[in-house]
């Protein structure tokens, strides 16, 4: 299931109202990447959306924080929030510091 | 191999156990090729019941052998079956201006790759695949995408990666349906004027796919490089190192491997150690070794143990590989004398068996 934080970064995407819609759903595309949080094991990680079809993710439980149109522009965003991270907290550790960064889940 | 009634017997089967009556005494060995007379002789010994090879073990080659297997036939028939699928999503794109249905493509690599058991087996399957004339040209993206898959399993690289990886393979060569028939398939040399037209597929691929909805930027950007090559001597920028994309350093290789590979009207497809003795050759400062290096060692390694026959007709089997020059592993004879192809740099490997 995707959740959605309320502050999300994005890059490359036209219209992430509209995206996230279409993420909400179910309808995925293959250029689009999500920085998320994975629930279960807690780790920040980036991924294609097409793979949220796969059996094995169904029941995975993730929380949007990034929104990104193709695979590089979702590394740059990756870069990007991290930076952010840093300058605002002075950790680098995106995962422990998403209230700060993008508020809480909508 | 497997175990006939002797009134299912026929002349010309071979057997693949010696065949003794009941009190031990030799009537056929293995390996005999069954006469009419041999048939009478086991009836006569009131012999139940004989182990005979199958097609599959009289195939002489590697590849013959991987040709009659039932996996093999399976794969044939789905790759046939999905070849006009795959040919109406490419042209939709080239000729439409549609957007290429990824997840469609995606189906249809699934589909191929569950014929095989493990990736050498589906390189072995696509070594063995003869397109029809009109199908070159989307058989050899078709296998490049096959071929992505397996080679990601050997670079062991991430799951977003190997996709984009196969994507790139489906895709990169996609500016060459824009390239008049009778230029790209022109059986003689091609004049200078008509290979920069071949050239400029690269560019068409890219202004295609780039913008196309549903694709990644950096597929746009692999259809664009991937002729270009490490040392600077490629095309259309002559990039070099790091200015190419990783993904069209990838793919660079798999071009390469696959049309080295394929099965041509014209030639046979080069054998595995005649492939990485080309990019021996000509691949070093060309490729991403970091790349090519680790799959050159995958693919000499699954030739380890199979028997070969050498350019004077020794046979022999490969034993270990060199690994400063893995075209030239170390061979032994059915003499069991060692040939290291290092030191007999007059011999060469021309057939597995």
């Amino acid at each position: 299931m995707l959740r959605f934080s309320e502050k999300i970064y994005t890059y490359g995407i036209e219209d992430p109202k509209a995206e996230i819609g279409l993420l909400s759903a179910g309808k995925y595309s293959a250029h689009i990447y999500i920085v998320c949080l994975e629930e279960k094991t807690g780790f920040v990680t980036l991924i294609n959306t097409v793979f949220l079809r796969m059996n094995r993710n169904a029941d995975m439980d993730y929380t949007v924080i990034g929104l990104a149109s193709g695979y590089h522009f979702g590394l740059k965003l990756i870069r990007r929030m991290t930076a952010d991270c840093l300058a605002a907290t002075g950790s680098a550790s995106v995962k422990e510091h998403i209230p700060e960064l993008c508020g809480g889940v909508r | 191999m497997k175990t006939l009634a002797r009134m299912e017997l026929k002349p010309g089967m071979v057997l693949s156990e010696d065949v003794t009556d009941y009190s031990g005494k030799m009537l056929c060995s293995e390996g005999d090729v069954l006469s009419e007379n041999d048939i009478r002789v086991l009836e006569r010994h009131n012999i139940i019941a004989v182990s005979i090879k199958e097609d599959i073990d009289l195939a002489s080659t590697h590849f013959e052998k991987v040709m009659l297997s039932p996996d093999f036939q399976k794969f044939r028939k789905a790759y046939e079956e999905n070849m006009p699928a795959y040919r109406r999503i490419i042209d939709a794109a080239v000729y439409e201006k549609k957007p290429v249905d990824v997840l469609a493509l995606m189906k249809i690599y699934s589909q191929l790759v569950r014929c095989a058991s493990t990736g050498e087996r589906m390189l072995d399957f696509l070594y063995n695949m003869m397109p029809g004339e009109e199908d070159v040209t989307y058989a050899h993206t078709l296998n490049s995408a096959i071929i992505a898959g397996v080679f990601s399993k050997w670079l062991d690289i991430t799951q977003n990666d190997t996709f984009i990886f196969i994507v790139c393979g489906f895709l990169y060569d996609i500016g060459k349906l824009l390239i008049p028939p009778e230029i790209l398939n022109k059986p003689g040399k091609l004049t200078e004027e008509e290979f920069d037209v071949v050239k400029s597929h690269a560019k068409l691929g890219q202004v295609l796919l780039d913008g196309m909805h549903g694709i990644d930027p950096v597929v746009a950007r692999v259809a664009l490089e991937h002729h270009e090559r490490m040392d600077g001597s490629g095309y259309p920028s002559h990039l070099k190192g790091d200015e190419i994309d990783r993904f069209a350093r990838y793919i660079s290789i798999v071009d390469a491997y696959e049309a080295m590979t394929r099965v041509r009207v014209y030639r046979m497809p080069l054998n595995p150690f005649q492939v990485i003795a080309n990019f021996e050759k000509d691949g070093t400062g060309r490729y991403d070794m970091t790349v090519l290096t680790p799959i050159m060692k995958h693919v000499a390694s699954t030739q380890l143990g199979f028997e070969v026959v050498l350019s004077n007709g020794m046979n022999g089997t490969i034993i270990l590989l060199n690994e400063k020059k893995l075209s030239r592993p170390l061979i032994k004879n059915t003499h069991d004398e060692i040939v290291d192809l290092m030191v007999r740099t007059d011999l060469e490997i021309q057939s597995i068996y």
